[in-house]
């Protein structure tokens, strides 16, 4: 494409883009007003998968969602995985890249999944160095996201807001701010989502995930399998109240349902948006 | 590597993940703090748990067929049983578990799947091809007036082959075996390839995996081009492939690259 990226409408609610819903978006060109991509999922070269894509690019801005970088890793930058998000993108023009806070790989193992590593001063530096590096090499700013975790370290000298605030001030990357994870960590570790999002640079959130957890009874998994709960609806309304208008995602990577019930998602937060920016107007 | 309190976080932890049997968390449990509702032991078993379980709904994209035949409960425990051994992964998952077949090998050997089995290993061999067909690299188109210019100038050809090309000789009927298994394979091309071809080759099956466009195909071939395009693919030059192969070049040569499976020629041989 090589063109301008599209911009994502503020106050906006796009869906991830899942190889089954493809062919029916294509088709009918249902009223989204823009759609996550997968990086990993999309990175062939040839066949179906750049088509189809580049096809949904003609009709839609992309935002392009990426879990290889290893930010917090200590492994080398992986290169050649770089290489690729900057053909994606040089590709499809996407409107925002993100990545998230945490590590993938570490020496010859590699996890696909993200892991927490801890808030350190040595931390700081380490990262903040490294998205100063993919920044440099994309030739953009990237989002970094908060993650769901499952254990928190003993030798963390900050918490993941503070963390975060000074990546944002050291680097000029922006946020990626995930509700979900937010309330899958208070749920979890007992401390307080809303405190959380108080503390966070909220003027440097470029995007919002909204996703569905598996309640295990005694904790909840981050599984993005399910319909967001009301729990993380009720913690989204908390964010919006202080007037921010972030596109907004629903992500949902497992179990995936039809196209249908992503958009009805992506319609009640475009209503709590709507409610939420009509209150603030009044009271401002 | 850098060597610094992250660096031994981040290998203490990978350390506690990957440990088969899983004993090796006893030196970094101390250093993760006890939430209120989930221990260090807990958190360590739920992160193995999500990072085995992407690998294994990877297994289960990339081998429908063996996941059909094997059942769903003996597929997991199959599968489980080789991302457990396979404590390296892959960075892109697309590309995951090519040793997947090897796996299943060790498991005939070792009496842990029945003989009735004993295709499998083929089959999933056959699949893995099959699903990197679709994320290969499309060709180039092939230059026939590059190709007489270098064949009447004497020069050595070397042909290039498609991308998105598997080959596969098995003694099994694997090809009758994958279009009973393999889900929704609609396919004109591959629904075309009538079962009276399979009959006909009695002994060693040599199957093709190829994408054309879009959607991979698997293709029954002769020996005969089977081992033309096996040359190929050893580094053969044409003449040393004409050389050695027995068969009707006229024939042979124009019906793989009709086919695509040879796409053009090699520059740099």
């Amino acid at each position: 494409m090589n063109g301008q990226p599209a911009g994502l409408p503020q106050n906006s609610v796009g869906v991830g883009l899942r190889s089954l819903h493809i062919e029916r978006i294509l088709n009918e060109k249902p009223d989204a007003p823009w759609f996550e991509v997968l990086m990993d999922n999309h990175t062939a070269q040839g066949g179906l998968i750049p088509r189809q894509l580049a096809a949904v690019r003609e009709h839609y801005p992309l935002s392009l969602h990426c879990v290889g970088m290893s930010l917090g890793g200590v492994n080398p930058l992986d290169m050649p995985y770089l290489e690729t998000v900057k053909r994606m993108i040089h590709a499809y023009c996407p409107a925002q890249i993100s990545d998230h806070l945490c590590f993938t790989h570490h020496g010859s193992h590699h996890f696909n999944d993200l892991l927490p590593f801890p808030f350190t001063s040595e931390s700081l530096n380490h990262v903040s160095g490294r998205i100063d590096q993919v920044q440099d090499y994309l030739g953009t700013r990237i989002l970094v996201e908060n993650v769901s975790t499952y254990l928190q370290f003993q030798g963390s000298e900050m918490n993941e807001a503070e963390f975060m605030k000074a990546l944002v001030d050291r680097t000029g990357c922006g946020i990626l701010l995930d509700i979900n994870n937010a309330y899958v960590n208070q749920f979890n570790h007992g401390y307080s989502a809303k405190a959380f999002i108080d503390n966070m640079p909220i003027e440097h959130v470029s995007e919002v995930h909204l996703a569905g957890f598996e309640d295990k009874t005694d904790y909840l998994i981050d599984a993005h399998n399910n319909r967001v709960s009301n729990a993380v609806w009720e913690l989204f309304e908390y964010y919006l109240q202080f007037g921010h208008s972030a596109p907004v995602l629903i992500e949902w990577d497992s179990d995936i349902p039809g196209l249908d019930v992503l958009l009805d998602e992506a319609a009640r937060a475009q209503q709590i948006i709507l409610r939420s920016s009509e209150t603030v107007t009044r009271y401002a | 590597m850098m060597s610094t309190v992250l660096a031994q976080h981040l290998s203490e932890f990978t350390r506690a993940l990957t440990a088969n049997p899983p004993d090796g968390d006893d030196g970094f449990a101390p250093r993760l703090m006890n939430s209120s509702r989930i221990s260090p032991r807990l958190a360590l078993e739920i992160y193995r748990n999500n990072t085995r379980g992407t690998r294994i709904k990877a297994l289960e994209m990339i081998y429908p067929a063996c996941k059909r035949i094997l059942g769903n409960d003996t597929f997991q425990a199959v599968a489980r049983g080789y991302v457990i051994e396979d404590t390296v992964g892959a960075a892109d998952l697309n590309h995951y578990a090519e040793t997947f077949s090897q796996y299943l090998g060790v498991l005939l050997d070792a009496d842990r799947l029945a003989d009735d089995y004993a295709y499998l290993p083929d089959l999933a061999s056959l699949e893995f091809k099959f699903h990197a067909a679709y994320y290969a690299d499309s060709d180039s188109v092939f230059d026939f007036e590059l190709f007489e210019h270098k064949v009447k100038s004497g020069e050595q050809v070397y042909l290039q082959l498609s991308a998105s090309l598997g080959m596969l000789a098995s003694r099994y009927p694997l090809y009758k075996i994958w279009l009973h298994n393999h889900p929704g394979l609609d396919t004109a091309k591959n629904k075309s390839n009538s079962e009276h071809e399979v009959e006909a080759i009695t002994a060693i099956q040599y199957l093709l995996i190829h994408r054309d466009e879009y959607i991979p195909a698997v293709s029954p071939v002769s020996d005969h081009e089977y081992r033309v395009l096996e040359a190929i693919d050893r580094k053969h030059s044409l003449q040393a492939v004409i050389n050695r192969i027995d068969c009707d070049i006229n024939v042979v040569f124009p019906k793989l690259i009709a086919n695509k499976y040879i796409v053009g020629i090699k520059h740099n041989e």
